[in-house]
């Protein structure tokens, strides 16, 4: 560290948090160096100075002047309901979305099995649902289409 | 005995549960140091006071925001320093004394007076102090205040402002660096030479 840095980092000597090595090095550097010594005493009696600045005591009618001025009620927060509280609602929309899929969903699927299927030889009239004709009846089928 | 930040969370909780005057505990606990902080920022005791009720005033206001992560005094100091800040704006008094005005008021007397065989006494310094902090422009008097003053260490520093410790650091460089400049009739040249921005 220069003269210049090491006179940069003296007003630090007085702080706690100030790593160890560090602090060596910069006594060991103020002990030999006079220019240093008097500045670091210069800082160090500056800090002496600001911490007599005006600290006020404590005083009850302060206290009392604050609680008068808060506003009423307190700031009391919002209750935090508990969660089964939304449980009505959540089986009420459940059952409305349920409706709204499955029943248009059941009737809708047997007009239109129907009428698709009317016309077709019985051996291929399966429903959607069920599983699809073998690969035999597919083949006949293919040989009957014109 | 029990750690001040878990009692100070406790009585939070009991405040914001709805219990109004559990507030005064707190109001009584920080007093000193939030008017101590306004003093230091805005010198006149009376307008520091009524800046440390609104303070405490806003701090009830914004009790449901107070997370916790940083310690109650760092979140009001946070307060604190932005309500000071705030009306020194608004006032738009910049610098409105300087070291050099007091000398110039007080000629080598004041010096004499803080030579380092002979330390102030209390009411001297306290006024010097004043004197000194107001003629620091108002983000450097707030550091110089929190660390000097009322002692706040790095990490206090870093809750308070909302910034890392080593943004702490360069800061804190910083405003000693502008307070050497204007003490530097106090420090002598070899503060001149410190003061002078950053290297």
């Amino acid at each position: 560290m220069t003269h210049q840095e090491i006179q940069d980092q003296l007003s630090m000597l007085r702080d706690a948090e100030l790593p160890e090595a560090e602090r060596r090095t910069l006594s060991a550097h103020v002990e030999a160096c006079a220019e240093c010594r008097a500045l670091a005493e210069r800082w160090r009696l500056l800090g002496r100075v600001l911490t007599q600045a005006p600290r006020p005591e404590a005083d009850e009618p302060f206290v009392a002047s604050v609680m008068a001025r808060l506003p009423q009620p307190a700031v009391a927060r919002k209750p935090i309901r508990a969660p089964w509280h939304f449980m009505p609602k959540l089986a009420l929309g459940v059952a409305m979305l349920s409706l709204m899929v499955l029943v248009p969903r059941t009737n809708g699927a047997v007009g239109t099995e129907s009428l698709l299927l009317s016309g077709l030889p019985e051996e291929l009239q399966w429903p959607f649902v069920m599983e699809p004709p073998s690969a035999e009846v597919l083949g006949n089928l293919e040989e009957e289409l014109p | 005995m029990s750690d001040p930040s878990r009692q100070d969370h406790e009585v939070v909780r009991r405040v914001l549960g709805g219990d109004r005057d559990a507030f005064a505990e707190l109001v009584r606990a920080y007093q000193t140091r939030v008017r101590g902080y306004c003093r230091g920022m805005l010198r006149d005791a009376a307008e520091a006071d009524d800046a440390a009720q609104e303070v405490f005033l806003k701090a009830y206001q914004g009790l449901s925001r107070f997370r916790g992560e940083a310690s109650f005094s760092s979140w009001l100091y946070r307060i604190a320093a932005n309500h000071c800040l705030d009306l020194l704006r608004r006032r738009g008094r910049r610098r409105a004394e300087s070291l050099d005005a007091l000398l110039e008021a007080e000629g080598e007397q004041a010096l004499a007076r803080l030579a380092p065989e002979d330390p102030p006494a209390p009411a001297e310094a306290g006024a010097l102090a004043e004197r000194l902090l107001a003629a620091l422009p108002e983000e450097h008097r707030s550091l110089i205040v929190l660390r000097e003053v009322q002692g706040l260490s790095y990490e206090e520093l870093a809750q308070a402002l909302r910034c890392s410790v080593d943004a702490v650091k360069g800061r804190l460089k910083r405003s000693r660096q502008i307070l050497a400049r204007e003490a530097r009739h106090f420090l002598g040249q070899a503060g001149v030479q410190t003061g002078r921005g950053p290297r």
